[in-house]
């Protein structure tokens, strides 16, 4: 593709997605000089939604009424439509409030609530229809440069859609699950960020969310088996990707 | 391969003094102590080896069969792609501390990789590693290969023929150590060192030794026609259930098993769209993606994925390659996060035939 014209839309998460990107655009001019941003409030001052754009990224989670309105909007004027991030792929930490009625989440955190128009927090895809997921939290440079390379080049990208475990055996690790019973939610989360937690001898707590097609409630028995309370379980399958199915099936039972 | 060379008796104290000797040649590559578990991991010291250890994460044939490999390179020279391969230099290292079942595993995984076809980045590696087996004296939990003959004390391939799979072999004794030399790489290793003739109380030993190794098993697999066993089986409930309702698909039993071969090649282009890179990893049958071919795969449960690892190993592998894929090192069963244990699926349906 010539010169893609890339725009970057923002909904409720930290930013840290953008920053990544940010920190990629400095670094790696001479990929982001053959794409051209129209669209970034973090990335350019001037810039125009209205498009047309050949890839749109959406960072964060839709926790707004018109917020969906927009996404809905940008989708149809964007030939490739990419959530980057846990909070725009699957809820990410955003979606931790979906355990509690919407009233009380907007009691807590603002003194008037009259001009609050908050929804439950969805990924993208529970809107509009997606061409690929760029995972990770930030979103992860592996399937980053993935998407930017398979672009220009014309190829399909090739995202990784297996789970942590298969990062932390080819890196040789001891299995801190098996080993030590840490309570490790390698086997039910996506992989991309080379198995980060486990090589350093901490737990995975599923940052990127759940790897499609996972058997949460096995892995949600063994933690019972290792004699985790039930609460605990709960929020370990709804900390990241609190609205996934997969998860979902991990979490309910033992709501 | 060379007859054996006679076997002789190494003092502990000597044989030390040899390592620390090698270690001046060669990268040695033996057990260590990580956090409980032993690894083989590049030493610098020889007080760094773990001895007495009963079984490595993850096992030698796959220090040999990397995990990750750069194969080639494609490189964009006005508009046409140059094809460079990829074989890093490499010196030679000693794989030593190998255990009977995992020489085994080496034998088995190369079959696939070095038989009819030639995998030339798995033969360097190969190439450049002398191995130096050690008896087991000291068998897990989940250990079983002595139900198919691969250990606990080493014994030739399948029984017959020459030993294969290793230059040197040691065991475990009180006077020190009885070393046999298989190849003439092992012999030259060893140059400089004066060995002893072993009494026969040092043989006498052995063979206590070997059958006390033998009484602490406690897993145990009846293999027994297990081929075709499973082959009239494979509508089992067993599958359904042990693979809905423990099997994570998480590939960890695959991962550690030395003769586990399946890849998956990744081309990934570099930034600057001039180069891209091939990279060859390890793959499990365990990913949901694995059977994944133009629309659709043939292996989308959890019960057919379990059933093509635990078939495979000891059923088709058989069809395959004359031997069984198993050397019983118990890996997958110890590493697999819900205990999933191959000798108990193949024993139910072993105990339901005999009912039937
Ligand atoms: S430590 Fe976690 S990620 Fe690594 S193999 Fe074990 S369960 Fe999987
Ligand atoms: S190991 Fe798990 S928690 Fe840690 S960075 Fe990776 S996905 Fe996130
Ligand atoms: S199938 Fe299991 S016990 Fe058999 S060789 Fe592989 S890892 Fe070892
Ligand atoms: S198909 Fe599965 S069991 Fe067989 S070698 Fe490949 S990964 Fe191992
Ligand atoms: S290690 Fe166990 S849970 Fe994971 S894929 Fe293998 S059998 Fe299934």
């Amino acid at each position: 593709m010539e010169r893609p014209r890339i725009g970057i839309f923002k909904y409720s998460c930290c930013a840290g997605c953008q920053f990544q990107l940010i920190y990629f655009q400095e670094h790696l001019l001479e990929t982001f000089g053959a794409v051209d941003i129209v669209y970034g409030r973090m990335e350019t001052s001037a810039g125009s939604e209205e498009g047309p754009f050949d890839v749109v990224l959406i960072e964060g989670a839709i926790t707004e009424s018109k917020q969906a309105d927009q996404l809905k909007a940008v989708r149809g004027r964007s030939k490739y439509l990419v959530p980057i991030g846990s909070c725009a792929v699957n809820g990410g930490i955003p979606a931790i409030k979906n355990l509690t009625p919407e009233l009380e989440v907007e009691q807590r955190v603002y003194s008037r609530i009259e001009p609050i128009h908050s929804v439950r927090a969805h990924p993208a895809d529970e809107y509009v229809r997606v061409d690929a997921y760029l995972r990770g939290c930030p979103v992860g440079e592996t399937d980053l440069i993935e998407l930017v390379t398979a672009l220009l080049l014309g190829t399909r990208p090739r995202m990784i859609d297996y789970c942590v475990c298969v990062e932390c055996k080819r890196r040789g690790n001891t299995c801190i699950l098996v080993a030590e019973g840490a309570p490790c939610m390698g086997p039910v989360t996506n992989a991309g960020c080379g198995a980060l937690c486990p090589s350093n001898h901490r737990s995975c707590y599923a940052c990127w969310g759940p790897m499609p097609g996972a058997n949460a409630p096995a892995l949600a028995r063994k933690f019972e088996a290792m004699g985790m309370p039930p609460d605990e379980i709960v929020r370990r399958f709804t900390e990241f990707g609190c609205p996934t199915l997969e998860f979902r099936k991990g979490a309910e039972l033992y709501e | 391969m060379v007859e054996p060379f006679a076997p002789g008796i190494l003092s502990k104290e000597a044989l030390d003094a040899r390592l620390d000797a090698l270690l001046k040649e060669y990268e040695i590559v033996a057990p260590v102590n990580r956090r409980g578990q032993a690894h083989f991991s590049k030493i610098i010291e020889i007080s760094e080896i773990e001895w007495g250890y009963s079984s490595s994460v993850i096992p030698p044939s796959k220090v040999i069969y990397q995990a990750e490999q750069l194969l080639m390179r494609f490189v964009n020279q006005d508009g046409s792609y140059l094809v460079v391969e990829q074989h890093p230099p490499s010196r030679q290292r000693i794989l030593l501390g190998v255990h009977p079942c995992d020489i085994h595993g080496i034998l088995v995984l190369e079959r696939t990789l070095v038989g009819r076809w030639q995998d030339s980045w798995y033969a360097g590696e190969r190439k450049r590693s002398l191995i130096i087996g050690l008896n087991c004296q000291n068998p897990g939990p989940d250990c079983f290969c002595s139900s198919f003959g691969t250990g606990p004390f080493y014994a030739p391939w399948m029984g017959q023929g020459p030993p294969e799979g290793c230059d040197l072999f040691m065991t475990e004794l009180m006077s020190g150590y009885l070393i046999e030399t298989f190849t003439e790489a092992g012999r030259r290793l060893l140059e400089g060192s004066e060995l002893t003739k072993p009494t026969d109380s040092d043989l006498v030993e052995k063979d206590e030794r070997h059958k006390k190794t033998l009484d602490q098993f406690t897993k145990h697999l009846n293999t027994d026609g297990l081929d075709a066993l499973l082959n009239r089986h494979l509508e089992h409930p067993v599958w359904e259930r042990v693979g809905e309702d423990r099997c994570l698909s998480c590939t960890n039993c695959t991962m550690v098993c030395p003769t586990c071969y399946c890849y998956d090649i990744v081309d990934r282009a570099q930034l600057d769209l001039k180069t891209i890179l091939r990279w060859r990893r390890w793959d499990s049958c365990q990913d949901q993606h694995f059977a994944e071919v133009h629309f659709g795969n043939f292996r989308p449960s959890r019960k057919a994925r379990l059933r093509q690892f635990v078939c495979h190993k000891l059923s088709y592998w058989m069809e395959q390659y004359g031997c069984y894929g198993c050397v019983g090192c118990g890996r997958c069963i110890h590493w697999c996060p819900t205990g999933i244990d191959l000798t108990e699926i193949a024993a139910e349906i072993r105990r339901e035939e005999i009912r039937l």
